[in-house]
């Protein structure tokens, strides 16, 4: 008897795993809201007020961004350092719809492709510290990988 | 008047002014009538997308009569028409499809019908430029100009690695003979993607300007017809340059070899989007007749030897066809033995047991050494079964790149201030493989292996440069051709002179490595299983960098390192050596053999492994004896400079370890006036030198055989010259026979010989000539000249040694 409890409550642990892999039903539901189902982005705004250009790939419909970048009157550029980021410009903030509504943005975990780009999660922010192509995806980092989405930014000259 | 006259009268006048009113003052007769109609489309717009609306009614339009009225038009009177078809109520049909439409706008009154035309350009959709991210100088630029900065800018501490400096201004050398290519480093924002991505190509916009004078004019530039993005450049009615424009590449014409261009680069604002801060890259460049080599397999141009295995590279690398009178370099590039035709080298086999010993007795194998077991052939083609195999007759050695120059003509090799990397070349091997009976033929069977050097040491050359043909004049004016030097006149038998003019050879601003390490690694004879009977030295199997024969040759800020022997001067040649570095050689810096005359001007030889230049009387037992002299002067300004024990390997291997002892006891001698030649070496060296190495800079002796042998043979001819020939005190060595000095030292050599030839050693400080008779130091009066020499032993730098066959000259300093 105690064998067969034992192996039931191994069945159901195993089939939660399971059910969280494939179905993203989270196992625990996060503290101070609901669960996120859906990431969207939906736009990208530049933290400065500069214009954020939206374009749309026309072989794959799909959007993406792109500002000026203000280049720093160091010769050596911005670099990671607090007081070079603090004073970079060139930083934007992903527009993104979470559904439900009361879903919580606590467990949003930024990535990145490029390594010129600095995250300030605190003001979520990206900061560009040149030219350059970078794909940003948003993701839910606790149990829903179904909950993610991603946005290509371009910092221009 | 009567009344009824009157009436008539009146009538008739008052028909006319009626008719007159009627008609505005016209011809009576009718002849009223348009006679212009202009149209003004300032107001209106004249680019269209597909779809828009065209909107027409701000047309300005006027019509002017015969009697000269002007009146304005309204757009409700004209019709509008596009090609046949009336489209006044349908202006949208404009702007259905894309291109140039001509619009046509008809205005028809009763005097007549006039119309005008305009054009309105309709575009498919916006389009959209990609965007230049970067544009950046391309890095053969980059790395050029930093080779100029750091020659500008050299200190003691960076003399090895920089070029020499020049005062004049520098020039880009470019050839005429294909594409000069200027691809910029570049990236662009693709607006359908969002990629910032690197362009393999991009389309530019140029600005091409000829030196005249000490102004650069703006060539014209045109479009070639048919060609879209090719352009010409016109200096007058001359075409110089042509430029494909969206490969980055110029085609100068024959015409421009020698003139000075400066070119300036920008993105083509038409096909890319611009920021206006863009910078152009601008670089000037001097065109000369050659190539342009953009990689090592291109470097087969430098050789026209016709050889089978050449041509058949030279067809992989597309310079199958090329006939040129010059190459010039255009990056960085590293030779190894892919480079190469493959019938010069071979591999010994994996399981043949072979193992080199370094000056601490390591031994290991080749791999274990980090060295490969590829070899290039000793004695390639001895017995070569086709003499007319090449434009030089039967081989000898291998001779890697070879370039027989035309008679009269010239040939130049510019570096560009670039670097070749020749240290992955194969060394000579130490091994022979049997021949048989019809030549030199490797067979792959390891019993026929045995160790053997040869006579001599690796004779392999890089770049062997000799002319096809000189031409001999008798004092009777017989002219003859011969590639060989001639003694007589084949005609009448009287002496020859070789032409003054003609081949010359060209070799600027390169820096090479080669392959001939300073290290003392040997053949282990001890090693198990093989059959080695030498210690020969691994890296005397290294390649000699130039061998000139035969021609004139000028060498300007060429660098090298690492070379069995750098500069070769062989039989015939007249060699200017100008600003030339050399380190490390293995042998020499300059080997001048036979009748050679060779100029050093303002170089640095340093880290010879053995004498830095070596000059050598070919056959001087021979009849022909005048034609085989070497001569050589190095300007004072010239640093040379090596550090010997004459412990050193290669001493062993040229039997100079007999005389090397000698050397020691009579620098005691020199002790005595507190100099010495093995420069470290202190007054408390009594029993030995100490810290104490010689500087050799030069060893005069008869042909190759070794310095033990030499030292048999007086009819050794030849002379050095280190300074000026005008100055008495100038370090020199004289064995000629038609020169007092010369004269001085043959004689006390020949007066001191004993039956075994072996002479008294003879000294000579600059002209001043000593011998020492084993206990006393005597002039050539025989008379005790031990405080002369002493006094002037003080006041000398440099000390010529002679004794048989070889004369030596040594840097002498004083005691540490």
């Amino acid at each position: 008897m105690k064998k067969t409890v034992i192996i039931a409550i191994f069945i159901i642990y195993l089939a939660s795993i399971v059910a969280v892999q494939l179905f993203g039903v989270p196992a625990t539901v996060p503290q101070g809201g609901a669960y996120v189902e859906t990431i969207e982005i939906t736009g990208v705004e530049h933290s400065r007020g500069k214009t954020v250009e939206e374009r749309t790939n026309p072989n794959t419909g799909e959007k993406w961004y792109w500002f000026y970048f203000e280049p720093s009157a160091d010769e050596g550029g911005y670099t990671k350092d607090a007081d070079s980021l603090a004073n970079n410009p060139n930083r934007v903030k992903l527009v993104y719809l979470l559904t439900p509504d009361d879903a919580s943005n606590d467990n949003l975990k930024y990535t990145f492709n490029n390594d010129y780009v600095v995250f300030v999660p605190e003001t979520e922010e990206i900061v560009f510290l040149k030219t350059l192509t970078v794909d940003v995806t948003i993701a839910e980092s606790k149990g829903n990988i179904n909950a993610r989405d991603t946005v290509r930014i371009v910092a221009r000259k | 008047m009567k009344k009824k006259t009157k009436i008539i009268f009146a009538s008739l006048l008052l028909g006319t002014s009626f008719a007159t009113v009627a008609t505005g003052c016209k011809n009576l007769s009718g002849d009223y009538e348009l006679t212009n109609f202009t149209v003004d489309t300032s107001a209106v717009a004249l680019s269209y997308e597909i779809g828009d609306t065209v909107d027409l009614s701000g047309l300005i339009m006027k019509a002017t009569y015969s009697d000269d009225e002007t009146k304005a038009v309204a757009f409700s009177e004209v019709k509008i028409y596009l090609g046949n078809e009336d489209i006044t109520a349908n202006l949208s049909k404009i702007t259905e499809t894309a291109g140039n439409k001509t619009i046509k706008v008809v205005y028809s009154t009763e005097y007549g019908e006039k119309s005008k035309s305009f054009t309105i350009t309709v575009k498919d959709e916006e389009v959209v430029l990609d965007s230049i991210d970067t544009f950046n100088t391309p890095a053969f630029l980059v790395a050029y100009r930093a080779q100029i900065e750091a020659a500008k800018t050299q200190t003691e501490s960076t003399e090895e690695s920089v070029f020499f400096k020049n005062e004049m201004d520098e020039y880009y050398m470019v050839g005429d003979d294909n594409a000069f290519k200027v691809v910029p480093v570049a990236d662009a924002l693709d607006f359908d993607t969002g990629e910032i991505t690197a362009l393999t190509n991009v389309t530019v916009n140029s600005t091409v300007k000829v030196l005249v004078g000490n102004v650069y004019q703006t060539l014209t530039k045109s479009v070639k017809e048919g060609a879209e993005y090719t352009y010409e450049y016109y200096n007058g009615e001359t075409l110089l340059v042509t430029e494909d424009a969206k490969k980055n590449e110029f085609f100068f014409a024959p015409s421009a070899v020698g003139q000075i261009f400066n070119i300036s680069i920008l993105p083509d604002s038409t096909v890319y989007e611009v920021d206006s801060a863009t910078d152009a890259i601008v670089m000037a460049v001097q065109i000369v007749d050659g190539y342009n080599v953009y990689n090592t397999k291109e470097l087969a141009v430098l050789d026209n030897s016709k050889r089978e295995s050449w041509v058949e590279l030279k067809g992989q690398a597309g310079v199958a066809n090329v006939d040129t009178n010059g190459v010039i370099l255009h990056n960085t590039m590293a030779l190894t033995a892919t480079d190469i035709p493959e019938d010069f080298y071979y591999t010994l086999p994996e399981d043949y047991n072979v193992k080199y010993e370094d000056e601490n007795g390591v031994s290991k194998t080749p791999e274990e050494w980090g060295m490969g077991r590829t070899f290039l052939k000793q004695h390639f083609d001895n017995y070569a079964t086709n003499p007319d195999d090449t434009p030089n007759g039967t081989e000898d050695y291998v001779l890697i790149y070879q370039r027989a120059i035309g008679t009269g003509k010239t040939f130049s090799f510019y570096g560009n201030y670039f670097e070749v990397d020749a240290s992955q070349i194969p060394l000579v091997c130490a091994f022979k493989a049997n021949r048989d009976n019809q030549g030199n033929q490797y067979v792959n069977n390891e019993d026929t292996y045995e160790t053997y050097y040869g006579d001599d040491f690796s004779n392999a050359v890089l770049f062997h440069i000799t002319s096809q043909e000189q031409v001999w004049t008798c004092e009777d004016g017989h002219v003859e051709s011969s590639e060989e030097p001639l003694s007589e006149c084949s005609t009448c038998g009287k002496a020859v002179t070789g032409s003054e003019e003609g081949e010359t050879f060209y070799f600027d601003n390169l820096a090479i490595r080669g392959n001939a390490q300073n290290k003392q690694l040997k053949v282990d004879v001890s090693t198990e299983g093989a059959v080695q009977n030498k210690e020969c030295l691994v890296y005397a199997g290294g390649i000699i960098l130039t061998k000139i024969n035969n021609t004139k040759a000028k060498l300007d800020n060429v660098r090298n390192y690492n070379f069995f022997i750098p500069f070769f001067a062989n039989k015939g040649a007249s060699i200017e050596y100008n600003r030339t570095k050399c380190y490390d050689s293995f042998q020499n810096a300059i080997f001048a053999w036979g009748n050679t005359n060779v100029t050093v001007n303002k170089s640095i030889f340093k880290r010879a492994g053995g004498p830095l230049v070596i000059l050598q009387h070919d056959l001087p037992d021979e009849s022909d004896e005048s034609l085989a002299i070497p001569h050589m002067q190095v300007s004072a300004d010239s640093v040379m400079y090596s550090a010997l024990s004459g412990s050193e390997l290669w001493f062993k291997s040229v039997g100079a370890t007999a005389i090397i002892p000698q050397f020691v006891q009579l620098d005691s001698l020199f002790m005595m006036a507190g100099k010495t030649i093995y420069k470290g070496r202190k007054a408390t060296d009594t029993t030995g030198i100490g810290e104490g190495k010689m500087n050799i800079v030069a060893l005069l002796m008869r042909d190759g055989t070794n310095a033990t042998t030499a030292l048999g043979s007086l009819a050794a001819q030849g002379s050095f010259l280190y300074g000026d020939a005008t100055d008495e005190n100038a370090p020199r060595l004289d064995r000629m026979t038609n020169t007092q000095l010369g004269v001085t030292v043959r004689g006390v050599l020949s007066a001191t010989a004993n039956t075994t030839t072996v002479t008294a050693p003879v000294f000579n400080i600059g002209n001043q000539v000593f011998y020492f008779d084993g206990t006393t130091v005597r002039d050539t009066m025989n008379a005790d000249a031990s405080m002369a020499f002493m006094m002037a032993l003080q006041s000398a730098n440099h000390i010529g040694f002679n004794q048989g066959g070889l004369s030596v000259l040594f840097e002498i300093s004083p005691l540490a």
